[in-house]
């Protein structure tokens, strides 16, 4: 009978908790679909990164394990405090209290079945849309189909039954400790209120937003190129995602309390429209979801982040193959082998575009000393002459440079511009044949990684001025019309090994496979990257913002059928259903809203920040912006779709004329 | 000397700390014969549903004992407690309280098939008091089916299926509008007569309490009065109520 009973109230339960059971249901789909990709032979083969994308994903289901947890543990709290009085009448009709708790876990149990059981067929779609997606990103030819794996399948049995075992854990101490008393009451309690007083209050909520303050400091400070590579970073930047997850915690329990004072304390904005009823629902609500909203704002701040990193990982990818790869084939060898490079490259590709130039040293060594890594031993300055230079541009498709007869300019790393621009007694170069060049320009449009293979930076002469000059290296830089493959790469170091490897005078083999590079191979490896990443951050972005999306569709659908009499009440006392739904309209903005105000403010701070050493990779210094807004796009789309079901269920549930 | 169905001795339950203590039940002592149809009354606050969650188990007492066919529920333990309430006690509330998922002749059954009693057994006692009460042609209907009054007769066979020691009721008409509180009160006068149920029943409505035998008044956690119908007639029985609630004063419309 009681099994009966559980069906019977799972059953109804389908209908209130739809949007719950949606949410786990793409929850484990996603678990799913995720391990079936990671164990896709298939997929490993793509590239070499795949493997770390193995590892990297048992980290993130960790994470998203507990924060599924942490809905289903929440969900199941709200169901049973809702249907405590009916646990309570079960006691008094002489049933055990043990039964009564097998028969609620049974239910918890079957509607978490119903989700694993949508979620397997389902996972197995969605992954061959990410393999469709994958297969997008690598460029592969033929369509890769995700095979039903076991051992995917086992992963998601075994995370469906440590999270359910959690749950079961804190249900079974819940409700070990209560009695009958508590069973009939438990529905009208709230959670306890946690501060007694008005000055406690705005104390914490003042001390917080010192923190918050703090914490950006802290948190900005470790963002400058001087201090990045310093060891003491990351333990920084901790305790400052520490001190800003203690000021979400701090603001969201005081935030929304002093905002309803405010309200209620002013009589101009209190009588005005709906203000005092808003007020008032929500008064209540605040007081006692303190902690939650808390957990609810740090998700969001965190789901805000994994959106921006998700486009910052894109947007570096671009970065990464233009400074790394900007031309098919790049090599800087003696001027005598560049030919045998040509020859290699041509028994497999069509050659559209050849150029040859060289790097020229100018003894003066005016620059170098600037920009030189601690124990160099290069004693001149790297010079390229603006014809060669020019051609370069030319390849790229990028608009050739201009000089006066005495000017000169730099190219060079991103990093360095600052130094160069800093550095006044460059302004005009003295050569060592005592011709003077002034400055013209300093920029870092054109430099690529293998521009040079002796210096970080190259000065661009007139090409008179590189006649007399030694040559330091050769390059060579091939285009050509396919897209080459990361096998050309293996090809070349094959082929080429009589003059790229050799035996040096203590004995040691020595591999000189750094002259040459080959843009598919970095495609291939930065794609890797970029799809992990990318992937990983739009997961984890999903599952949490849906976890608070669900947590407060849930709340709102629960209120609407327990407070349904005040709407009631309003729509007898003259309040039409238009406006009524105005103020739900309103009621529901507020409860989604103030979740994520803060984060909003933090995340775009954070992300200003982490702007500072990125803008470096990134073509335009601004473009975080539009990452920032993208993400709060996608944040609010799917939210939105939340808060639209939440609306259209609270319409529903309170059935005013 | 035939030990009564319900006795209690000295009964105390007080809420509150130090000098914040209330007294809701401040000694009380009764008891209740098999077959008698009691009714509790007082004003609001005098104790009265306080006292009733003391013999139903649901509150703890802070004094004194409770016996029910002899055994002290003060000292049962809670994992005894669940076997003690299905075999000797049954529940009439005022919002019925009902499960919604199952129909009107399962609710009947529940606590029936949880005790593993035979099937077939159940089946024809089921309907032999939905028969009593008047809900025989509608045991397969859900609770939202059916009228309030319905849904009363429902709560009301289902305290009585285990043939339970003691009926308690709490405000059983307080949710019914006049028609349908008197037919209750008429079926559980029949019960009471019939199968010589026990029943305590409290309520505010002196309507409600002139079907009873017993009237007990309690006033500030204490009894303040009683009286019992013996040869009177209903009229009559109705009549003393309202003089000894005038007695009593205090606002009985807030019961």
């Amino acid at each position: 009978m009681l099994s009966r009973l559980a069906f019977r109230n799972v059953r109804r339960s389908l209908g209130d908790y739809a949007v719950y059971l949606i949410t786990i249901t793409l929850a484990f789909s996603l678990v799913f679909s995720f391990g079936l990709i990671a164990s896709s032979q298939a997929v490993i083969d793509l590239s070499s990164g795949m493997n770390l994308f193995r590892t990297l994903l048992d980290f993130v289901n960790a994470v998203i394990i507990l924060v599924i947890c942490f809905l289903v543990n929440y969900t199941t709290k709200f169901m049973f405090t809702k249907r405590s009085r009916e646990f309570g009448m079960y006691l008094l009709l002489g049933i055990r209290r043990n039964q009564i708790v097998r028969m609620f876990l049974l239910e918890i149990l079957l509607l978490g079945l119903i989700a694993l059981a949508l979620s397997i067929p389902l996972g197995f779609i969605v992954s061959q849309f990410l393999s469709m997606l994958i297969v997008n990103i690598f460029g592969v030819a033929e369509l890769i189909l995700i095979t039903f794996q076991a051992e995917a399948l086992e992963q998601l049995f075994v995370y469906f039954s440590i999270l359910y075992l959690l749950v079961f854990l804190n249900m079974l101490r819940r409700m070990g400790k209560m009695n009958i008393r508590r069973f009939l009451d438990t529905e009208r309690e709230n959670e306890k209120k946690m501060l007694r007083s008005s000055g406690q209050r705005n104390l914490l909520f003042f001390l917080s937003l010192l923190l918050g303050v703090g914490a950006f400091a802290l948190w900005n400070s470790q963002f400058d190129l001087t201090a990045i590579s310093t060891g003491e970073t990351l333990t920084w930047l901790m305790v400052a995602v520490t001190l800003f997850i203690i000021s979400i915690y701090g603001i969201s329990v005081t935030g929304s309390d002093m905002l309803l004072t405010f309200v209620l304390k002013r009589k101009k904005v209190k009588y005005t429209g709906d203000h005092l009823f808003l007020a008032r629902t929500f008064s209540s609500k605040v007081r006692s979801m303190s902690i939650t909203a808390g957990t609810l704002s740090v998700l969001v701040t965190l789901t805000l982040l994994a959106l921006n990193f998700s486009y910052l990982s894109q947007g570096v990818y671009e970065y990464t193959l233009e400074s790394e790869a900007p031309y098919d084939v790049s090599v800087h060898d003696n001027r005598e082998v560049l030919d045998d490079y040509i020859d290699i490259i041509e028994e497999d590709y069509t050659i559209q575009d050849i150029v040859k130039y060289d790097i020229y040293k100018e003894p003066k060594m005016v620059l170098n000393p600037i920009v030189a890594l601690p124990g160099s031993n290069e004693d001149f300055d790297s010079v390229i002459s603006l014809g060669s230079y020019n051609a370069l541009l030319e390849l790229r498709g990028m608009e050739p440079v201009t000089l006066k007869d005495d000017e000169y300019m730099i190219v060079c790393n991103p990093q360095y511009l600052e130094l160069f621009e800093n550095t006044d007694s460059i302004k005009s170069l003295t050569l060592a044949d005592g011709n003077i060049l002034n400055l013209a320009q300093i920029t870092d449009r054109g430099y690529w990684l293998y521009m040079s293979g002796i210096a970080n930076y190259a000065a661009v002469f007139p090409d008179q001025y590189t006649k007399g000059l030694e040559t330091a290296e050769s390059n060579l830089v091939v285009d050509t019309i396919e897209e080459t493959s990361a096998d050309l790469e293996k090809k070349i170091e094959d082929e080429m090994s009589w003059h790229l490897v050799y035996t040096d005078e203590d004995g040691d083999t020595v591999h000189e496979f750094y002259r040459f590079n080959v843009r598919g191979l970095v495609i291939e490896e930065t794609n890797s990257m970029t799809a992990m990443i990318s992937s990983l951050c739009l997961y984890i972005a999903f599952i949490f913002l849906s976890t608070v999306g669900t947590i407060l569709a849930v709340q709102s659908l629960s209120d609407a059928s327990k407070y349904r009499y005040r709407y009631t009440v309003l729509n007898r006392l003259g309040v039409e259903a238009g406006s009524l739904f105005r103020t739900i309209l309103r009621q529901l903005l507020i409860l989604f809203g103030l979740p994520v105000i803060y984060p909003v403010i933090i995340v775009f701070l954070c992300m200003t920040s982490i702007n500072r050493v990125y803008s470096l990779a990134l073509y335009d210094p601004y473009i975080y912006l539009l990452y920032f807004l993208a993400g709060l796009g996608i944040f609010l789309l799917v939210y939105g779709i939340y808060f639209a079901a939440a609306f259209v269920g609270f319409k529903r549930n309170i059935q005013v004329q | 000397m035939v030990e009564p169905i319900l006795r209690l001795e000295q009964v105390k339950k007080y809420y509150g700390r130090n000098a914040n203590i209330t007294k809701a039940i401040n000694g009380i002592s009764i008891s209740v014969k098999k077959g008698e149809f009691t009714a509790v009354m007082g004003s609001s606050g005098s104790g009265k549903t306080t006292l009733l969650n003391c013999i139903a188990t649901i509150d703890n007492v802070t004094a004194g004992h409770i016996y029910i066919r002899g055994m002290d529920i003060t000292e049962l333990r809670e994992s005894r407690l669940a076997d003690f309430r299905r075999k000797n006690l049954g529940f009439i509330f005022q919002d019925f309280n009902l499960l919604d998922t199952l129909t009107v002749g399962e609710n009947i059954a529940l606590s029936q098939i949880i005790g593993r009693a035979d099937p077939e057994a159940i089946d024809s006692r089921v309907q032999n008091i939905a028969e009593k009460l008047g809900i025989k042609d509608i045991l397969d209907k859900f609770p939202y089916e059916i009228s309030g009054g319905q849904k009363q007769r429902c709560a009301c066979a289902r305290a009585l299926i285990n043939e339970p020691a003691l009926i308690l009721a709490d405000e059983p008409t307080g949710a019914l509008d006049s028609r349908a509180s008197r037919m209750l009160l008429e079926a559980m006068s029949a019960v009471n007569r019939k199968m010589n149920a026990t029943i305590l029943m409290v309520t505010h409505d002196p309507f409600c309490a002139s079907f009873c035998g017993r009237i007990l008044f309690l006033k500030d956690g204490r009894i303040f009065s009683e009286i019992s119908r013996g040869d009177k007639s209903r009229k009559e029985l109705f009549t003393e109520i309202l003089d000894t609630l005038n007695l009593l004063g205090g606002d009985l419309e807030n019961a």
